[in-house]
């Protein structure tokens, strides 16, 4: 198993092939059918059926006839359905972000109720599972890492994972990224992450917002004349003065400013150091509320104004929205240091674009949404791909795309209730394509697309087997953030010897040690945690790593290709053993052919065929002791465990 | 691929049955004959072409290709491409080296005596400056687009030439995050062997030692039924490349070559010369694989993305790679090889001669410097020119087709050679780059 590297050499045996300690010693026969998780601090705030299910399913049935007419016109039939445990695997992976557990599939099995797979969709939405999930996928859009030099990105986690717990709606999760002020290490302040994620460049962070939010990409326009759009350099800085003005550093009190200044000429080489980390720290934020103005490059080539002019901020496509830039009220006083546009005068520009960002006359930030989500579910975009729109762009479906983004539009940017929609087609219920559609033509969805399981999905679901009850093992949303605003409330204090401590490399991290328990095996613990929980992203050579998590220096940057050292790893490395769970609870059955069921509901969330079910049924005859741990091996390392139903 | 048992596969080290597979593949995915995708010589072992080649094929004079990769955009002015005495120099002074009018940024004291191996190429000239787009421009010489993925270089040289050694993949890559250059329109087998971490090299490539080698096989018998019996409902590409990464897995574990990828069988001095560094790592690992007869290895560094504070982070950034590089030069020279190695350091672009007001330096694709040495390179030369400043390419330009062209040419493919993709589009390796011939002894 890819531990983490710090994880204490002494323990690694222990967690590979002894991990009972992990887990209250639950074996299967003991777990009550239902409800096996305790409450979890990720817990949704409200539950999903607040909405009335009549609703949805009305919105579904919608969706479902817009696409049965556009595979009419196209001649396509839809595939067949899917069965009751292949739906709930991949209700399990698309919600919850794993395989369902033993316990899980087989609760489900039991369940006669004829809408049960609805009621599954319900129940998994209020989770704690999916807090989980989508975390996941955020992280990998907004590229959080939970370090980046001086800067603790775990707020900005903390902020994500709180956003989707509380239901935060779309619209207004965003605008808190794109207009959020103040100290990036504060408590509740970590929507600054966002732009604090592009420090010092913030022509980049436009780019990206842009990019994130409306699907269009901008970024060849901030060196010259977009070579296939209509878009001017021009333009691009007429978007990047909204974000005019912004400082990446806030401003902290003279006195404590003033006494660690003199830390830092009068200390020696050590205390230098610490005094400026502490005011490195203290200072990481966000200031200005965006001048709505910025300037042309030196090196602007085009005859439609002058290098370094200023450019007002206007959005160039959308609906207008203009700024009206002031001018300083007195004549600035020019440093080496400072630029002058910061100088110019606040016009809250940053507010102005949230504002034409989110709302509902802006169709492509509805649209981008839409179309992800669809991706995640689907395979591929109703517009593909699905954040390089062009004016020319046309969804394989243009009235479902439409009635899609009206329906996020009416719930309110509710992106769980939208999901809900989307899982309660017809087409989710559908086997997937059996093999790659065509190139040539935009695919019509009469299937969804095949798809490979992320990173996350593999490690959540290894860790699954491990441990039935894996979500309860969730931590507080805020847990990972707490050593960061408690070194911030410190500093704030003023008091220049708290600070200098505070300001001492690994300060963090013997915190975060202690938070773990102290002690190896509360290390240990915090080792075999969901991906979410984890340092963002995982260290490099971790199993996450390794199976393609993104490494969060580009947008959506995860891959799910296969590789040799997967293969490696799955095959040497990394098994679930004896003390497992799911090897707990086959070895529970004395009967092979029950043994077998066990193995395949607890690894594929299905049944054997007879075939399968005859041939290890002689395997269990010929090596009755070998047969279990090669069963889960088989598995494990079988193409159909990586693959979503 | 579905009437085959995923054991027979492993066990195939043969190379004709290997392309006998391909061929098999080939069908299968694309529905079309070896010969109209244009297969050609096909990289699953040192066979002779499959098709008779129309055009001719430059002289290899690489065998193998060492690619050093600085991700983030290397600043040309500080390092390959120093400007003494202009305004836009900054605080980094430069080196006079080995070879006449060759200077260098004075972070590179050890690679100044290795200037008379090396050709600085500092006339490298883009428009495309945003890193993911630039990254695969550089690793693969096509715009990045949402409707295809084209194979990276590592990609095409295998592709065209072949693997040297049956048992070992034929393109490794060190040190990478996720966005890998991938195999693209090619085969999946084609695609880098990632390897996270150059100094822990390739991990759990044993058999578990309570698993004894008959049950392994085993295992590997009822894991290839029940893929068998999986692949009737899946036909997709990636549910191939699923099986093909494990036969190449299990090749690779039986292969007599797996201690190529353990630096630790190097001795302590050796790893001291090369530096204790993940670059430093990277290169010594990059030179036992070519010993290996692997074709193409790519070492990543990250990390050049300096728009804050450039100068400090540069003095963090370069003594790395001034020290791997050297010694990877001086090794691979003292064993032979540099005549048949091609050593390349690339970035996707440089950065403003102009320096801001934190101390940075931001994208800056219209100049910037790369650099070969070996495979036949005359060492000694600076290949283009900037102006005073660094601003503008005033002699020479060479885009990243023509750099990669190059690349490819003392691989040995045919950079006008047009190979079909599946979907029924014609690419060449570098475009429609050209190669420097002018650059080779």
């Amino acid at each position: 198993m890819a531990l983490h590297p710090s994880f204490p050499r002494s323990l690694r045996a222990t967690v590979l092939f002894c991990s009972s300690w992990l887990l209250p010693g639950t074996l299967f026969a003991q777990v009550p059918a239902a409800a096996t998780a305790p409450p979890s601090p990720q817990a949704q705030s409200r539950s999903v059926t607040e909405v009335p299910r009549s609703r949805i399913d009305a919105l579904a049935k919608k969706a479902d006839r817009l696409l049965a007419k556009g595979l009419q016109q196209r001649q396509l039939q839809p595939t067949a359905e899917l069965d009751d445990t292949a739906f709930a695997r991949r209700a399990y992976l698309d919600v919850l972000g794993r395989n369902p557990s033993l316990p899980e599939i087989e609760t489900f099995l039991l369940d006669a109720r004829p809408d049960r797979r609805m009621l599954l969709v319900d129940r998994l939405l209020d989770s704690a599972g999916y807090v989980s999930n989508e975390s996941n996928f955020w992280f990998d859009l907004l590229r959080v890492k939970s370090r980046q030099r001086q800067l603790s990105g775990e707020p900005f986690a903390h902020w994500i994972r709180e956003s989707i717990r509380t239901g935060q709606p779309y619209d207004e999760f965003v605008t808190a990224m794109v207009t959020a002020t103040g100290a990036a290490h504060e408590a509740g302040n970590g929507a600054t992450g966002f732009l604090l994620r592009d420090m010092n460049m913030p022509h980049d962070a436009m780019a990206n917002t842009l990019r994130l939010f409306t699907g269009t990409r901008l970024e060849c326009a901030q060196c010259h004349n977009h070579p296939f759009e209509a878009w001017k350099q021009r333009d691009f800085f007429a978007m990047a003065a909204f974000y005019g003005g912004l400082q990446y550093r806030i401003e902290i009190d003279r006195e404590t400013q003033a006494s660690l200044r003199q830390q830092l000429q009068g200390g020696d080489d050590r205390q230098k150091q610490q005094a400026r980390r502490a005011l490195q720290t203290l200072s990481a934020g966000l200031r200005g509320t965006g001048t709505g103005q910025e300037r042309l490059p030196q090196d602007y080539a085009y005859d439609d104004a002058a290098p370094r002019s200023p450019v007002a901020a206007a959005t160039i496509f959308g609906p207008k929205v203009e700024v009206e830039p002031q001018k300083p009220a007195s004549p600035q006083r020019r440093t080496p240091r400072t630029r002058p546009d910061a100088r110019a005068p606040e016009v809250d520009s940053r507010r102005a674009f949230a504002e034409w960002l989110t709302s509902k006359e802006n169709d492509r930030f509805a649209r981008v949404i839409v179309n992800r989500t669809w991706q995640r579910l689907f395979g591929r975009g109703l517009t593909d791909p699905v954040d390089d729109f062009k004016d020319d762009s046309k969804a394989v479906h243009p009235e479902l795309e439409q009635h899609l983004m009206k329906v996020v539009v009416e719930l309110d940017f509710d992106l769980r209730q939208f999901q809900r929609v989307l899982l309660s087609t017809k087409l989710y219920q559908l086997q997937c394509l059996d093999r790659d559609p065509p190139a040539d033509v935009p695919y019509a969805f009469e299937a969804p697309l095949p798809q490979r399981l992320r990173a996350e999905q593999v490690w959540d679901s290894l860790l699954t087997l491990v441990d039935f009850e894996i979500d309860a093992t969730l931590r507080d949303p805020g847990e990972r953030a707490k050593p960061a605003y408690e070194r911030q409330q410190t500093l704030a204090t003023g008091d220049v010897e708290a600070m200098l401590a505070a300001g001492q490399r690994g300060a963090i991290q013997e915190r975060v040690a202690q938070i773990a328990g102290g002690r190896d095996r509360g290390r240990a613990r915090a080792a075999l945690q969901r991906a979410s929980d984890l340092e963002q992203p995982a260290p490099q050579g971790h199993l996450l790593r390794q199976f393609g998590q993104s490494d969060r220096e580009t947008i959506d940057g995860a891959a799910r290709s296969v590789s040799v050292p997967q293969a490696l790893t799955l095959m040497n490395g990394l098994l679930p053993t004896e003390s497992a769970d799911a090897y707990k609870a086959i070895a529970a059955n004395e009967d092979p052919p029950l043994r077998i069921r066990t193995a395949y509901h607890a690894v594929l969330a299905r049944d054997p065929s007879p075939r399968e079910a005859a041939r290890w049924t002689a395997e269990f005859a010929a090596r009755p002791g070998e047969a279990v741990s090669d069963l889960l091996w088989v598995l494990c390392n079988s193409n159909e465990f990586r693959s979503r139903p | 691929m579905t009437t085959r048992r995923l054991q027979q596969l492993a066990m195939q080290a043969s190379t004709t049955t290997r392309r006998d597979f391909v061929q098999g593949l080939a069908r299968s995915l694309f529905g079309l004959s070896i010969g109209s995708i244009a297969l050609g010589n096909s990289a699953l072992g040192n066979t002779r072409p499959l098709l008779a080649r129309p055009i001719a094929v430059p002289p290899q004079k690489a065998r193998q290709v060492i690619y050093l990769f600085l991700r983030g955009g290397m600043s040309h002015v500080d390092t390959l491409d120093p400007k003494p005495g202009s305004k836009t120099q900054g605080p980094v002074e430069a080196l006079t080296t080995r070879a006449d009018g060759v200077q260098l940024g004075q972070y590179f004291p050890k690679l100044a005596q290795q200037a008379d191996k090396v050709c600085i190429v500092s006339s490298m000239s883009s428009k495309q400056g945003a890193h993911p787009q630039a990254q695969y421009l550089m690793r693969t010489s096509f715009e990045k687009r949402g409707t295809i993925q084209h194979p990276s270089l590592g990609a095409w040289v295998n592709h065209s030439q072949g693997r040297q050694n049956p048992t070992l993949p034929g393109h490794v890559i060190l040190g990478g995050g996720a966005d890998m250059p991938t195999a693209g329109f090619f085969p999946p087998s084609l695609a880098a062997l990632p390897i996270g971490d150059p100094s822990t090299g390739l991990q759990n490539a044993t058999r578990p030692r309570p698993i004894s080698a008959g049950r392994f096989d085993h295992r590997l018998e009822l894991l290839a039924e029940m893929n068998r019996e999986f692949h009737a409902a899946h036909q997709e590409r990636d549910a191939q490349a699923h099986d093909e990464a494990y036969a190449a897995a299990v090749r690779l574990m039986r292969s007599e070559d797996l201690a190529a990828f353990d630096i630790d069988r190097e001795s302590t001095s050796m790893r001291e010369v090369y530096g204790d560094t993940p670059f430093g790592a990277g290169c010594l690992l990059a030179r036992r694989l070519v010993e290996h007869g692997v074709r193409f290895v790519e070492v990543v560094s990250d990390g050049w993305d300096t728009h804050a504070d450039n100068f400090d982070r540069l003095s963090d950034l370069t003594p790395a790679i001034d020290q791997g590089l050297s010694a990877l030069l001086a090794d691979l020279d003292g064993r032979g090889l540099l005549q048949e190695t091609l050593v390349v350091l690339a970035t996707e672009f440089g950065r403003t001669p102009d320096i801001d007001q934190d101390q940075g330096r931001n994208h800056y694709p219209k100049a910037f410097s790369c650099l070969l040495a070996g495979g036949g390179i005359r060492g000694g030369q600076r290949y283009g020119r900037t102006d005073e400043e660094g601003r503008e390419v005033i002699d020479a330009p060479v885009s990243i087709q023509d750099f990669n062209a190059t690349i490819a040419y003392a691989a040995g493919v045919a950079t006008d050679e047009v190979v079909t993709s599946p979907s029924g589009r014609p690419f060449k390796v570098a475009d429609k780059g050209y190669p420097l011939t002018e650059l080779f002894a």
